[in-house]
């Protein structure tokens, strides 16, 4: 995108956010005329047949946003639904630490369409990037041109906040993104984070635990499992080691303390309450105000915010650290707006940024669309956060927890709520493990 | 034959003696005919109700041949019981949450005749993958987890005279199209091309979960 254009649109969604202004015409300096018309093209109508019902727009083909698009519709058959998605090929994040041991192949995470999950349950994949949202005319605009709403979700998932780990600087924080990615965002980062591991010539990988409500708490653990499970098994002289922000694992910890002493000694080394202050990729040294950890490779999860979209969309919530959507925590609608929600990682709600919180959330937010458009009230109903962690291959092994939350005054926040974990490693949770996974693509796409 | 081409050849008498059959507990439920089959061991020889063992879930394939049910000897009389005590139920064994089922290569879903640490009760029906559990006793009523339904239930006949047990139609809603459509590929790699929608007929194996498959999962 140009200058021009970002910074028209730059303004255009600020208005929208202070007064949801309508959009102002994209037109060329005069000193441009002669090299070129406007760069984006922001009005033209996307190429969409008319809405047969009443439209609801997904922006984001995540765990949350093909939840919904598929639930909303059963929910309510006249929404006419279209969900808008960036990529054209799906991977799934759940899951992926289990790829880079061989548990399963590419082929698991990534062998699911788009297009089979609309034809299959009615509605339209729209394949493009939102570019822009203009509340007051309702309508999103993207790089395929503008789709007008009755009903907008917004299910863009997390970015990386790189200046949680002391990295201010733009050279630094795109090495790190190239070379050490934190493996929670692109699909991409997986592929290269089980390189890493598969080509490791041995000594020190390094995975980072980030500070706040980072994406799967268990993740980075399970990963370290991982790759000390592929070390211990192809004989890499390699140790994994664990710099975590938490003073401790921040879940399952006795099943993951466990599986680090008893099926990794010497190979898994923890270190808890790390404050990364700054990582030099080039000597690939993490520091902290008092220790220097060098490394050979590493897998940098950095803090995590929501989708930068958010803030660009005027959703933010100012006063969120982690940049999340000022929206109702029960009924998900932006604050003094019914016709746009926010859901999944997105979410100001200190639920864990899960597959299954945002695949359970999904189901509930569908009821909601349902019932704002036909003037209905709804109970709320807590998302449901079940989560297995394979800590152990041949044979595979898992971990689970099982988990509900409950708003608790005396916080003032939403807490875990009739929570029941599954320390103790197992194979019989090996195998639900991977089923878990199946059925929630099962879930998405059938 | 689809189950809708199938339900729509069905006769209103035929409809209405299965529905007489079905007694009280089903008429609020939608009621489905199929074929009526008689339930045989794995020798092919009719099922004896005395044989079957008690809290073991048995494995059979119905309304189609590529659609897993549970049968179940209940310890006691259950409101859609079927058999002399009213202790044998049957259920469609897809999980009514994200379809789980009972194949050759292991079963997520089971029946927990011991304590389940998912469900902290004995004598459910349980899935492992997203800790779904049913009560077999009230006609796989959901008592936990994310499942938004129950198991659809079997509706069984038993012949007084003979002892023999036939399945003879599906209660309630069930996921058979979604399940056909999920598994398409493993069904056609199991079963053949078209083989796991034909309606089962005549006879059907119930074999015990445990020879069933490999290792069902209990959690």
């Amino acid at each position: 995108m140009s200058d021009l254009s970002r910074r028209d649109l730059i303004k255009m969604t600020g208005l929208a956010a202070a007064g949801m202004a309508a959009v102002a015409e994209v037109r060329p300096r005069p000193a441009d005329a002669a090299l070129a018309g406007p760069v984006v093209q922001l009005d033209p109508s996307a190429d969409l047949p008319k809405a047969a019902g009443t439209r609801l727009v997904v922006l984001g083909g995540g765990t949350s946003g093909l939840t919904i698009a598929k639930y909303a519709k059963l929910e309510n058959p006249k929404f006419d639904v279209v969900l808008v998605e960036k990529r054209d090929m799906y991977a799934s994040c759940f899951s992926s630490n289990l790829w880079y041991a061989d548990v399963i192949g590419l082929e698991f995470l990534a062998d699911h369409s788009f297009l089979d999950a609309a034809k299959n349950n009615n509605y339209t994949y729209f394949n493009a990037t939102a570019i822009g949202l203009d509340r007051a005319a309702r309508k999103l605009y993207t790089s395929r041109g503008s789709i007008a709403y009755d009903y907008l979700v917004v299910a863009p998932g997390i970015d990386y906040d790189y200046s949680r780990i002391g990295v201010k600087d733009p050279e630094t924080e795109c090495s790190l993104r190239r070379n050490f990615p934190g493996g929670f965002t692109m699909s991409t980062e997986h592929v290269t984070i089980r390189r890493k591991v598969h080509a490791f010539e041995g000594g020190v990988f390094v995975q980072t635990v980030p500070s706040g409500n980072y994406r799967c708490l268990p993740a980075p653990y399970e990963r370290a499992c991982m790759i000390a499970a592929y070390f211990k098994k192809n004989n890499v002289k390699g140790k994994v080691v664990i710099l975590d922000f938490n003073p401790d694992v921040t879940i399952k910890a006795k099943g993951f303390h466990a599986a680090f002493s008893e099926l990794y000694p010497g190979i898994i080394e923890y270190k808890p309450s790390i404050t990364i202050s700054g990582v030099d990729p080039e000597k690939k040294v993490i520091k902290t105000e008092f220790e220097s950890f060098p490394f050979d490779d590493a897998a940098i999860y950095p803090g995590v915010r929501a989708a930068a979209l958010v803030e660009q969309f005027g959703l933010m919530d100012p006063a969120s650290l982690q940049k999340e959507a000022h929206i109702d925590p029960y009924m998900y609608n932006v604050i003094g707006d019914e016709r746009v929600y926010v859901t999944g990682d997105s979410r100001p709600m200190p639920y864990s940024k899960s597959g299954n919180t945002s695949n359970s959330e999904g189901k509930y937010v569908a009821k909601i669309l349902s019932a704002r458009a036909q003037g209905k009230d709804l109970q709320w109903t807590s998302p449901e956060t079940l989560c297995f962690s394979m800590v152990s291959i041949n044979p595979n092994e898992a971990i689970s927890v099982d988990a509900r939350y409950a708003f608790d005054k005396q916080k003032n926040s939403f807490e875990f709520a009739d929570v029941k974990l599954f320390e103790n490693r197992n194979a019989e949770m090996g195998r639900a493990a991977l089923e878990w996974a199946k059925g929630l693509y099962r879930d998405m796409f059938e | 034959m689809r189950r809708q081409s199938f339900v729509r050849l069905c006769s209103l008498a035929a409809a209405a003696q299965f529905q007489a059959r079905l007694g009280g507990v089903a008429a609020a439920a939608e009621a489905k005919a199929f074929n009526r089959v008689q339930l045989v061991d794995g020798a092919g020889k009719p099922l004896s109700v005395r044989r079957l063992s008690v809290q073991e879930a048995y494995v059979f394939l119905y309304p189609y041949l590529g659609t897993p049910s549970f049968l179940i000897h209940l310890p006691a009389a259950a409101a859609a019981g079927a058999g002399p005590e009213r202790t044998i139920v049957a259920f469609s064994a897809i999980c009514a949450h994200q379809l789980s089922y009972p194949s050759k290569e292991g079963s997520p879903i089971t029946y927990s005749a011991e304590n389940s640490a998912v469900a902290g009760r004995s004598g459910v029906i349980v899935c492992c993958a997203h800790n779904s559990v049913y009560d077999p006793a009230q006609g796989a009523k959901v008592v936990g987890g994310p499942a938004p339904q129950p198991l659809a239930t079997i509706a069984l006949e038993y012949d007084n005279k003979s002892g023999g047990l036939y399945a003879t139609g599906v209660v309630g809603p069930d996921r058979f199209e979604q399940f056909f459509r999920a598994y398409a590929e493993e069904l056609i790699a199991g079963y053949g091309r078209g083989q796991a929608r034909r309606l089962a007929a005549g006879t059907a194996a119930a074999i015990p979960l445990s020879e069933y498959c490999h290792a069902p999962l209990h959690c």
